[in-house]
């Protein structure tokens, strides 16, 4: 937990219990960024991603009496967001209203008008174009299976750590992990055979 | 690890020891293709990290004011409907109830029955001098009293029926 060991994460735990907003306060700061990850690849928007974070630390507050302390707080944090994020894409799926956010390209600083073009592999590809392949891949995927992969694609995370934010086990995520990169194979068939 | 897509993610990650990793590729039906897909994922999740990029949360320092603000806009509420023995609008409804009560009973107080009849007529007796006079007072059944004067020549001016 950056910036707050587990002693501290303890004491804080326990001053949160009685009230004490400043202590509350310091363990947003120490878990709002995975909170914050976990929501992003699940609901794939930053916005209701901030939602999400809020919610969550909002839920957390009110059952911290809850919080067994056998796993982190982190984990349970995680956890929390998780289950929250894949409610709010199911009901964004009964309503659909929201689309999904496409993030923004990445522009060469030194580049007056035209965006940096991307380098080997594929390099007549654009890389605009294969952005949104994947964003129209993945959203194809249930939320469950978009968590899996990104965490581990994206953001490296072992399976034991994806197991801890997902709130449930390796198995599981090795399963997942198992169908969304064959789904997103299949779909993108032709990027990766180009390439 | 216990199934096939277990053990066929931790062989595409690279995560099995030697021993498990020669014998799952003996047991692969046709451990070629199964070579080629892992190859081909490899270079998709090369072109996918190129692409997409990791989350990292706009405005961190806001999200805490954010959140203190949710917290102490769910306490708000909370203390505003916590029940209140006498809250305003109920003692204002009690208060005209009570006053519109008040003007009820004092009508039908005011506007009651007349005297009683035997009290008239001993009144009547009393003041009416002529020996004569007979006065006779009965009770209706209900609220009706009749008083009935033989004889009457008259009735002083200032004895009011």
């Amino acid at each position: 937990m950056a910036g707050v060991d587990l002693a501290d994460e303890v004491e804080l735990v326990a001053r949160s219990r009685r009230g004490d907003a400043e202590a509350f306060d310091r363990l947003v700061t120490a878990n709002r960024e995975r909170v914050y990850m976990v929501a992003y690849h699940i609901v794939r928007n930053s916005e209701e991603a901030l939602d999400v974070v809020q919610e969550t630390f909002l839920r957390a507050w009110k059952n911290l009496a809850r919080f067994d302390g056998k796993a982190s707080l982190g984990s349970w944090l995680s956890r929390i967001a998780s289950n929250a994020s894949i409610d709010l894409v199911r009901r964004r799926q009964a309503h659909p209203q929201t689309e999904f956010e496409v993030a923004p390209m990445k522009i060469d600083p030194a580049s007056r008008t035209t965006p940096a073009r991307s380098e080997a592999p594929g390099e007549s590809l654009d890389l605009a174009e294969i952005r949104t392949r994947f964003q129209q891949a993945l959203d194809t995927l249930s939320p469950e299976h978009r968590a899996v992969i990104l965490l581990k694609e994206i953001e490296d995370l072992s399976y034991q750590e994806i197991a801890d934010h997902l709130g449930c086990s390796i198995g599981t995520v090795m399963s997942r992990l198992f169908y969304a990169r064959k789904n997103l194979q299949n779909q993108l068939r032709d990027l990766h055979e180009e390439l | 690890m216990k199934n096939f897509e277990e053990r066929y993610t931790a062989w595409m990650d690279d995560a099995l020891d030697r021993d498990e990793r020669a014998a799952f590729e003996r047991a692969l039906p046709d451990p070629a293709a199964a070579a080629r897909e892992r190859e081909e994922w490899l270079r998709l999740r090369g072109l996918m990290r190129q692409a997409l990029e990791p989350a990292r949360m706009p405005h961190a320092d806001f999200v805490n004011s954010r959140i203190r603000e949710a917290i102490a806009r769910e306490a708000r509420p909370a203390a505003r409907s916590a029940p209140r023995l006498f809250p305003l609008p109920r003692l204002a409804f009690a208060g005209g109830f009570l006053v519109v009560l008040a003007c009820v009973l004092s009508a039908i107080i005011l506007s009651g029955p007349a005297p009683e009849a035997p009290t008239v007529s001993e009144i009547v007796a009393a003041q009416v001098r002529d020996e004569r006079n007979r006065a006779y007072a009965f009770e209706a059944p209900g609220r009706a009293a009749v008083l009935w004067i033989d004889d009457a020549g008259f009735i002083p001016a200032n004895e009011r029926l």
